[in-house]
C-alpha cells in the first residue's frame, strides 16, 4: 500500500470472455469489459452471486480456462506484463498461489497429504533430495499452524477437517514463495468458526509475506471485514469497485445497495421493522408452548458398534407463533433434531410434547403432517426429479385429503400464487427451475397442508444472498398471515438474529445456551456461543450505521 | 496386515468357499436331480458312441440305485480328492479332458486379456487425451463400433485374411505361439470395448474433480496430472477387468471352433450337446471358482490403490455414524475415516423428508 513504484499484481483491462455452450454452440457471454487492479501487496474482494463471472476471472488470471471459453477483448497483466502461454505456465509455479473453494474434493484422494506438497516441492526443484523436500513440507505444514504437522504429513485427505485441508492447501499454494494469492472461495464450503480461523491466517500469511491477495467471495459482510479494495460483479458487469470503506458507505450502484441489504448480518432488524414478527414473541417461551422436548438423547452406532451420542440430554421449548432457532455446526447434532421432531427418526430417551400430549413413540408420529412439515436444506434431493411443479404441489393434497380434482387444482393455482410463483413454471421439472424456486416449491409442498409448525433445516444454506433474502422474507410473510410457528435451524447467525425471537445454541448434542436470540446474541454467556458470535463477518461499526 | 484386516480376509475366503460349493450343489441338484436321469437315459442311447463294456462300468460308477443325497455325497467326496467322475461320451476321466483342453484356454485367455489391457488404455488415452480434437472423437466411437461387431464375424475375418490369404498362421495345424496369438488378439479386441468405455468415463469425471484443477494451478507438467488423474479413474475399471478376466477363463465357444483350439469353451459345448453331465458339472464348478476368486482379489487389491476403503468390515471410529463414504467397490467394504466430520453433513443433508 505504501507508493512504492511496483507495478500492480494483477492487473485486467476491459476483459470481456464468453463460453460456448458444448451442445447448442452459442455463445455466451460471461465477463464484459471488465477492469480489475490489484495493487501489490493488498487485498481486494471480488463479490458476486453464483454465475457473476467472479470464478471465471481467476481461471482467466491463471490461464486455466475450459476449452469452450474464449477471450474476446481486454488484456490481463501480472505484474506489469501480459505473460506468453509459456510465462503463464511459470508464473502458476512461481508467482501464483491458487487456494481453492472445496477443500474436500481439491487434494488427491489417493496420495498422502505430506507426499502431495513434497511432490510440488521437488516438481518446482528437480534438485531437492526426498528427504530435503519431505523436511520442507513439513515446514509448510507448521507455517500454517497445523498441529502434529509430522504426523499429518501421513494423513490421507478423507482422515482430515475441511479446515485441516484448506490449510494443507494455503501451504501448497505459498509453498513456490508467490506473489499472489488467488482465493476462489476459501472458506464457503467450511464451519462458520473454520472460516474465521482460516481467514485469519490467509490474511496473517498474506501481510508476513508480502502477498497481493484476489480474495473471491459470494459474502459482502465477509469482504467489507477482510479487504482493502472490492470489485463487485454481477452477471459479468463490474457493478461497483473501489476502496473497501468507499464502496460499503457510498455504494454508487443499486446493485451493491441491494446485496448490502440481503446480508443478514449487515442489517440485523431487517423483518422486525416489516412487521413479520410480532411483538408477543418478545417474552420468553415458557407460556403456551407448542412443542417442549425434555432430556432428548439418541446415539447412532457407528461401523465399530459403538455408541456415537449425537445428542445428549437436549431441552426445547417452542412457543406457539415463534421462531425458535437451533444454531450450532456440523455435527452438533441439529439435523438429528430437525429429523426428530419431523418423526423420521426414533430417538433413546427423553420426552417430546406437541401441543401438550406426550408422543406416543411406536412409530406413532410426534405430530401428524398435517401439523408439522419438514423444510431441508437441498430441494433438489426432496423433489422429485420426474414430477412437474403442480403435480409436487398438488401430491400431499391428494395423499391427506379428500379434495377434488377440480378443488385440487383451484388449491395448487392459488398456492403457487402465494409462493410468488409464476404460474407458468407449473408445467416445468425441479431441473429446470432456479435454486430459489426450487426451494419455493419445498416451501410450498410442506405448508399446502396447512400446518401449525415448520421444521426448516438450513432451508437457504445453499442459496445466493439474495434468493436467501427473498426465501426469508416469503417464509415470515407465511408465518405473519398463518400464524404458524418456526424451528429454524441454522448455523448462519446472522440470519438467525434476523427472524427468530428465541434461540438455542448446540455444540456436540449438548444445549449450551438458549433464551431470547437478543439477549443471547448481544451477551452471550458460553464461551461457545462467544465464539460462534465472533465468526460473524460484519463491518466496521461506522459503516453500519451508515446503511440503515 | 492388522488383526482386523487378517480376519477380514478370511472371513472373505471363507465365503468365497460357500459360494462355490453352493454353486457345485446346485448344479449337482438340477443335473441329477430332476425327472428323466440324464446318466442312464444318455448312457443307454443307442446313439451314444460309448461301447458296452464301459456302460456297465459308468453305471455302476454313479451309483444311481441310490438316493439323490447319497450320490451328492459320494460325488462331493470324489470331488474334493479330485476325481470327477467319466465322461458319458468319451468314458474317459473328466478331470484328463479338463485338464487337455484347460492349457489352450488358459494361453489364450492370458494374451487377450494383455490385449485387452493394451487396447482399452491405449483408446482411453487417445480418447482423453489426444493431440487434436478429431483423434479425440474417432477414438471415443471406438468402442461402440467394436461393441458391435460379433466376435465370430472378426473372427472369420481374421482366419480369412491372415490364414488363407497371407498364410500367417494356419487355422488348422497347431503352430506354436502364432497360433494363440490370433484367436487372443480378436478375443481381446472383442472385449476391451466395455473396459474402455468404463475407463474413458471414470478419466472424464476425474479432470472434472477439483484436484486436477488445482494441480494445473500449480504449474504442474500434464505428464504428472495424467499419472494423478490414471490412478484415481481405474477402479471401477478393475472391477470390469476382473470380470472380463473370468469370462475369458470361462473360454469362448466362438473364437475356439473357428480357430480349432480344443479349449474349455468347446468341452462345455461338446458337454452341453452331448448331455455330458459330469464335465458340465466341473465347468461350473470351475468357472465359479474362477470369478470367486478373481472377485476376490480385486476386492483386496482395492484398498491399495485407494486408501478411503479399508479392509476392516469395521472401523474402530468414535464419531462414524451411519456413514456414506466413498465406496466404489463392494458394500463388504468399509470405509475408514478419522477425523472427518463432514462426511456426516454430507450423509444428512442427503436424506430425504417424507413431506
Amino acid at each position: 500500500m505504501s507508493g512504492t513504484a511496483r507495478p500492480p499484481a494483477i492487473d485486467v483491462r476491459g476483459l470481456s470472455l464468453s463460453y460456448r455452450d458444448r451442445r447448442t454452440h452459442e455463445r455466451r457471454r460471461v465477463l464484459d469489459g471488465v477492469d480489475l487492479t490489484l495493487e501489490a501487496g493488498t487485498t481486494h474482494a471480488l463479490v458476486g452471486q453464483s454465475g457473476s463471472g467472479k470464478s471465471t476471472l481467476a481461471l482467466a488470471v491463471t490461464g486455466l480456462l475450459p476449452g469452450n471459453a474464449a477471450v474476446e477483448a481486454g488484456t490481463i497483466a501480472l505484474q506489469g506484463k501480459v505473460p506468453s502461454r509459456r510465462e503463464l505456465v511459470v508464473a502458476r509455479r512461481h508467482v501464483l498461489g491458487f487456494v481453492p473453494q472445496d477443500p474436500l474434493s481439491s487434494l488427491d484422494p489417493l496420495q498422502r497429504v505430506g507426499r502431495q506438497l513434497a511432490s510440488l516441492l521437488r516438481s518446482r526443484d528437480r534438485s531437492l533430495s526426498r528427504a530435503a523436500a519431505k523436511q520442507r513440507a513439513v515446514e509448510l505444514l507448521d507455517q500454517v499452524e497445523i498441529e502434529r504437522s509430522a504426523e499429518k504429513y501421513d494423513s490421507y485427505p478423507h482422515q482430515l477437517s475441511g479446515g485441516q485441508l484448506q490449510r494443507v492447501l494455503i501451504a501448497m499454494a505459498i509453498s513456490g514463495d508467490p506473489d499472489v494469492l488467488i482465493a476462489d472461495e476459501p472458506t464457503s464450503a467450511l464451519d462458520v468458526t473454520v472460516q474465521k480461523v482460516i481467514l485469519d491466517l490467509l490474511l496473517r500469511l498474506r501481510s508476513s509475506l508480502g502477498l497481493a491477495m484476489l480474495l473471491i467471495t459470494h459474502d459482502l459482510a465477509l469482504a467489507g471485514e477482510r479487504s482493502d479494495a472490492i470489485t463487485v460483479l454481477e452477471h459479468g458487469v463490474v457493478r461497483d469497485s473501489g476502496p473497501t470503506t468507499d464502496v460499503l458507505a457510498a455504494p454508487s450502484a443499486a446493485y451493491t445497495r441491494r446485496l448490502l441489504a440481503d446480508v443478514p448480518a449487515l442489517a440485523p432488524d431487517r423483518f422486525r421493522e416489516t412487521g413479520a414478527s410480532s411483538p408477543v414473541c418478545e417474552r420468553a417461551g415458557d407460556d403456551d408452548p407448542i412443542l417442549t422436548v425434555r432430556g432428548l438423547t439418541k446415539s447412532y452406532h457407528d461401523a465399530a458398534g459403538g455408541p456415537n451420542r449425537v445428542l445428549r440430554g437436549v431441552d426445547l421449548t417452542v412457543r406457539r407463533g415463534s421462531t425458535h432457532a437451533i444454531v450450532g455446526e456440523s455435527g452438533s447434532g441439529k439435523t438429528t433434531i430437525a429429523r426428530i421432531l419431523a418423526s423420521l427418526t426414533p430417538y433413546d430417551t427423553g420426552e417430546v410434547r406437541f401441543d401438550g400430549a406426550p408422543a406416543a413413540g411406536g412409530g406413532i408420529p410426534i405430530a401428524g403432517p398435517r401439523r408439522l412439515q419438514l423444510i431441508s436444506q437441498n430441494p433438489l434431493a426432496v423433489l422429485d426429479p420426474r414430477m412437474t411443479v403442480r403435480q409436487l404441489l398438488e401430491e400431499p393434497l391428494l395423499i391427506h385429503t379428500e379434495l377434488t380434482r377440480r378443488e385440487r387444482r383451484a388449491e395448487v393455482t392459488a398456492l403457487l400464487d402465494r409462493l410468488d410463483l409464476p404460474a407458468e413454471l407449473s408445467g416445468r421439472r425441479p431441473k429446470e427451475l432456479s435454486g430459489g424456486q426450487r426451494q419455493r416449491v419445498a416451501v410450498g409442498r410442506a405448508i399446502v397442508l396447512a400446518p401449525e409448525v415448520l421444521v426448516l433445516d438450513e432451508p437457504t444454506s445453499a442459496l445466493d444472498v439474495s434468493v436467501q433474502a427473498n426465501i426469508v422474507e416469503l417464509l415470515m410473510d407465511l408465518k405473519a398471515r398463518h400464524g404458524l410457528t418456526y424451528v429454524f435451524i441454522s448455523h448462519d447467525l446472522g440470519l438467525v438474529r434476523q427472524v427468530s425471537d428465541t434461540v438455542t445454541v448446540l455444540s456436540r448434542g449438548q444445549v449450551v445456551e438458549s433464551g431470547l436470540t437478543h439477549e443471547v446474541l448481544a451477551r452471550p454467556t458460553h464461551h461457545y456461543t462467544r465464539t460462534l458470535v465472533d465468526s460473524i463477518p460484519g463491518l466496521p461499526h461506522t459503516t453500519r450505521k451508515v446503511l440503515r | 496386515m492388522t488383526g482386523a484386516q487378517a480376519r477380514y480376509v478370511v472371513g472373505r475366503i471363507a465365503q468365497a468357499l460357500v459360494i462355490v460349493v453352493l454353486t457345485y450343489t446346485l448344479v449337482f441338484a438340477i443335473l441329477y436331480l430332476l425327472p428323466g436321469d440324464p446318466i442312464a437315459s444318455a448312457v443307454n442311447d443307442p446313439q451314444n458312441p460309448l461301447p458296452q463294456d464301459q456302460v456297465h462300468v459308468v453305471l455302476a460308477y454313479y451309483n444311481l440305485d441310490r438316493s439323490g443325497l447319497e450320490q451328492y455325497l459320494i460325488a462331493a467326496g470324489r470331488a474334493l480328492h479330485g476325481d470327477f467322475g467319466y465322461s458319458l461320451t468319451t468314458g474317459q476321466p473328466v478331470a484328463r479332458m479338463f485338464g487337455q483342453a484347460l492349457p489352450h484356454t488358459a494361453s489364450i485367455a492370458a494374451l487377450a486379456f494383455l490385449v485387452a489391457v493394451v487396447v482399452a488404455f491405449g483408446i482411453s488415452v487417445l480418447a482423453t487425451h489426444g493431440p487434436t480434437r478429431g483423434v479425440r472423437a474417432i477414438a471415443r466411437a471406438v468402442p461402440s463400433v467394436t461393441l458391435s461387431v460379433p466376435s465370430f464375424l472378426l473372427a472369420l475375418v481374421v482366419v480369412q485374411v491372415f490364414a488363407f490369404r497371407l498364410g500367417w498362421f494356419s487355422p488348422v495345424r497347431d503352430s506354436g505361439f502364432k497360433a494363440v496369438l490370433w484367436p487372443a488378439l480378436v478375443l481381446g479386441v472383442v472385449v476391451a470395448p466395455h473396459v474402455t468405455q468404463v475407463f474413458v468415463q471414470g478419466v472424464d469425471r476425474t479432470q472434472q474433480m477439483p484436484f486436477v484443477l488445482v494441480l494445473r494451478a500449480q504449474g504442474r507438467s500434464g505428464y504428472a496430472i495424467f499419472l494423478r488423474v490414471v490412478k484415481n479413474a481405474v477402479l471401477p475399471t478393475l472391477t470390469l477387468f476382473s470380470l472380463t478376466a473370468g469370462e475369458l477363463l470361462a473360454g469362448s465357444v466362438i473364437v475356439e471352433v473357428i480357430f480349432n483350439k480344443n479349449g474349455i469353451g468347446q468341452l462345455t459345448q461338446d458337454a452341453v450337446r452331448g448331455q455330458d453331465t459330469p464335465v458340465i458339472l466341473l465347468v461350473v464348478l470351475f468357472v465359479s471358482t474362477v470369478f470367486v476368486t478373481i472377485n476376490l482379489l480385486t476386492d483386496l487389491v482395492y484398498p491399495w490403490i485407494d486408501p478411503r476403503i479399508s479392509l476392516r468390515q469395521r472401523t474402530r471410529d468414535r464419531r462414524g455414524s451411519g456413514r456414506g463414504g466413498p465406496q466404489p467397490a463392494s458394500g463388504d467394504v468399509t470405509s475408514s475415516s478419522g477425523e472427518r466430520e463432514d462426511e456426516r453433513k454430507m450423509a444428512s443433508a442427503g436424506v430425504d423428508h417424507g413431506a
